[in-house]
């Protein structure tokens, strides 16, 4: 099994984990606690988003939102998530607070919470936060969890770990020989981790890594993608990978919210203290999600990439109606801009057709090869 | 005094008030830029001069500029799916313009991560912009109403962190006997706007909305300062002799509405010809919910700590408060005001106001029988609206009402 078929069976994990007598939550966004959900033999699950013809929530969700929430709320609606016993959200944006709201609303028998990680980094979020985590450990025991101790979290944080290592390691082997693993493969390892139980993910991304071969001899214009892909342009062959391969692009490196802003840095050992300790310190301060990270950071981290694995330009995929990251647009294209880099802005409704992408993508990579440093803005 | 004299001694005392943030400037003063939800209180009580560009737009609004100023940011590469306050902003900002001559520079600026979208990345834009340090206020989030006591204490934190940081920046120490002062007028202020909003239960209601939205101003930008509660004060009996005189803010009420998200500023004239229609506007979500939700909800600052009581002002904030807080909300405001029908202004440029909006719809039919209308637009942007399309379709919601009614 590679980690498309886990993707293509995404429900299988969840519900043999019920099988089990755990509980499941679903979660938006690597800003949530999913250690601690796991060390109370919680299994934490990404939301995974498909774009379609959205009928149900169209009725509940007006129509300038972004398709994530409408993807969400229609597989609710739709009884997909039936299995769910309840679900976690960070606050990475208004749209997801809303639609929260309105599941907490629809299915007041269930489990909601919305989940702040403070962007500040003082003693006040410090503290908040350690009393939030405390209190959700208890709120989920009195749903059925396993109580949290500090072993059974100590042994989730190493878990969680393992993974965040295994995935910056895929990363770092594609960004230095990106002809040797395809950008689907790298993201969809990425987003089965949201929906596996960690230690059997770790166990298949080590497979993974093992795969690889580390000297490809394929050149092209280096890519860094930022934005947001949806998971099923990812399994069912998205138009955009295709045209970057004919047009002898390669992607060295993500900032997607499907991909590398999951929270990669590790949990620091908590050296014979309190394990929550180190979990507060890992889930709080600046974060990948925009609305919690100023621009300029978010430029610097894109520029470090590409003086890291060679990137020559940025493909910027934002969904239509994502208000964080069309803030950060001007922003981020005047900055890489002025270091030289060129950028192409992609606003994305739907499924990525192929026509005009096809053109400007090719445009693009064109300018980028010939090195003409100039920025691409739709 | 008529809610037209009374409208004139605000808006004197509104022009005036973007005199003093420029001389304030002139003169040296901080200066500081911040979301329309504050804190004023307690920068009032450090000497800080608030500057609210929001407001600012909707006076923009009212002056009919707002498209030019939408305009110039959208050629900034700002997109035209970002709220309107944003993109108006931002517009007057690169032009340098705006209806009373450019804003002053900021010497800071304070935003809201927890608020909304916008009133963190926007914010983020001017600073910038403008060179000037940023503070981004956070708070939780109450999914249900019920803050937890750690919730409280985050949120007193972040304000304390903020009085740091204005000293930082300004040099000027934080006094808490200032503090309090300002907390006292603020409580003050929101108890008699509280009062004012009572008396629109009766019936004709001695002010609408179209009334109220201006009354607002105060209690967004004043907040902290005596002119807030002289103003209130004024209004306030000034209504009441209105309601002695069975006065109503129409020549006639036939019909009374709900009303829900923020008024369309460039176009007040909809509450107008409302009411003109015998359509009485008597009780709202915007002048009710929002700023003051907490003193809807009964909460009044007497903790005796000026600290929390501003937290507690802050954590029931209609942005801070989720789906099940809102229903509450709007299903008290059109039980208690006595409304017959509701409005429901779906706005592209507010979705923590509008997500949501179908179930409020839903529940105020299924609980109180109410029926709702429902309009697609954005607050400060014209091009997003046609009047005469909406009140085509506004008289035949108002047409069904009356039939129900009868």
């Amino acid at each position: 099994m590679d980690f498309k078929d886990v993707l293509k069976d995404r429900h299988r994990w969840a519900l043999q984990h019920k099988e089990m007598g755990g509980l499941v939550m679903g979660c938006y966004s690597a800003m949530v606690p999913e250690e601690l959900m796991w060390s109370c033999g919680v299994l934490p699950i990404q939301f995974l988003m498909s774009h379609g013809n959205y009928e149900e929530s169209q009725v509940i969700l007006p129509p300038y939102v972004c398709d994530c929430s409408k993807s969400i709320l229609e597989d609710y609606m739709n009884g997909i998530y039936g299995y769910l016993d309840g679900l976690i959200v960070s606050h990475v944006c208004e749209t997801i607070r809303g639609l929260a709201g309105i599941l907490s609303v629809r299915w007041p028998e269930r489990f909601v919470q919305v989940f702040t990680a403070p962007a500040g980094k003082d003693p006040g979020a410090r503290s908040y936060l350690k009393a939030e985590l405390m209190s959700l450990a208890e709120r989920l025991q009195r749903l059925g969890a396993v109580p949290m101790t500090e072993e059974r979290l100590e042994a989730a944080i190493s878990v969680y770990n393992e993974n965040r290592g295994l995935i910056s390691e895929v990363y770092r082997v594609r960004g230095e020989n990106p002809g040797a693993v395809e950008a689907e493969q790298v993201l969809s390892a990425v987003m089965s981790a949201g929906i596996m139980p960690r230690p059997q993910h770790n166990h298949m991304l080590r497979e993974f890594l093992k795969t690889i071969r580390k000297d490809p001899d394929v050149t092209g214009t280096r890519i860094i993608l930022s934005g947001l892909l949806f998971e099923n342009e990812v399994v069912e062959g998205s138009n955009l990978f295709p045209i970057l391969r004919e047009s002898h692009a390669l992607v060295v490196w993500d900032d997607l919210a499907s991909g590398m802003r999951y929270r990669l840095e590790p949990v620091e050992n908590s050296r014979g203290g309190d394990p929550l300790d180190p979990l507060v310190e890992s889930l709080m301060g600046p974060q990948p999600a925009p609305l919690r990270s100023p621009a300029e950071r978010k430029a610097g981290m894109l520029l470090q990439a590409a003086r890291e694995y060679g990137g020559e330009g940025v493909i910027f995929l934002i969904p239509k109606y994502c208000d964080p990251m069309l803030f950060d647009i001007p922003t981020l294209t005047q900055i890489l801009k002025e270091k030289g880099f060129p950028t192409l802005f992609l606003e994305v409704s739907g499924p990525l057709a192929a026509g005009q992408m096809r053109t400007r993508v090719e445009a693009f990579v064109e300018m980028v090869s010939g090195l003409s440093g100039d920025s691409v803005w739709a | 005094m008529s809610n037209k004299e009374i409208a004139q001694v605000r808006k004197a005392y509104t022009k005036g008030y973007y005199a003093r943030i420029k001389e304030a400037k002139k003169q040296g003063r901080p200066v500081a830029y911040t979301t329309a939800l504050g804190p004023t209180e307690l920068l009032y009580a450090m000497g800080v001069e608030v500057c609210m560009p929001e407001n600012y737009v909707t006076i923009c609004c009212a002056k009919q500029m707002a498209k030019d100023f939408c305009e110039e940011a959208e050629t900034r590469s700002i997109s035209p799916d970002l709220c309107s306050y944003a993109r108006c902003g931002l517009g007057m900002m690169y032009a340098q313009d705006g209806p009373m001559g450019a804003l002053p520079e900021p010497d800071f600026i304070v935003g809201a991560v927890s608020a909304c979208d916008p009133h963190a990345k926007w914010w983020e834009l001017k600073a910038r912009h403008y060179h000037v340090p940023l503070f981004l206020i956070d708070a939780p989030y109450t999914l249900y109403g019920k803050a937890k006591p750690h919730d409280e204490i985050w949120m007193i934190s972040e304000l304390k962190r903020l009085a740091d940081f204005v000293e930082e920046h300004t040099g000027r120490p934080f006094k808490e006997d200032h503090f309090r002062e300002c907390i006292r007028l603020s409580g003050e202020a929101h108890a008699t706007f509280a009062e004012i909003q009572e008396l629109r239960k009766h019936i004709p209601a001695p002010r609408g909305m179209r009334e109220m939205v201006g009354d607002l101003f105060y209690l967004i930008t004043q907040a902290g300062r005596q002119e807030s509660v002289d103003y209130y004060r004024m209004v306030l009996d000034e209504i009441r002799k209105g309601v002695a005189r069975g006065e109503g803010v129409g020549e006639e009420e036939k019909i009374r509405l709900y009303f829900h998200n923020i008024p369309l500023w460039f176009n007040l004239q909809t509450l107008d010809w409302l009411t003109a229609q015998g359509a009485v506007v008597a009780m709202d979500f915007y002048t009710n919910h929002v700023w003051h939700g907490y003193f809807f909800d009964g909460g009044r600052f007497d903790s005796g700590d000026p600290f929390k009581d501003l937290a507690r002002k802050w954590l029931f904030f209609d942005n801070h408060v989720g789906l099940p807080v809102k229903l509450a909300r709007s299903l008290r405001s059109a039980r208690e005001w006595g409304c017959q029908g509701a409005i429901f202004f779906s706005n592209r440029s507010c979705k923590v106001y509008s997500i949501g909006q179908p179930e409020q719809m839903r529940v105020l039919k299924e609980e109180l029988g109410i029926s709702s209308f429902t309009f697609e637009a954005e607050m400060a942007d014209p091009r997003s609206f046609s009047m005469d399309r909406w009140t085509e379709r506004v008289d035949l919601f108002l047409d069904i009402i009356a039939n129900a009614e009868r």
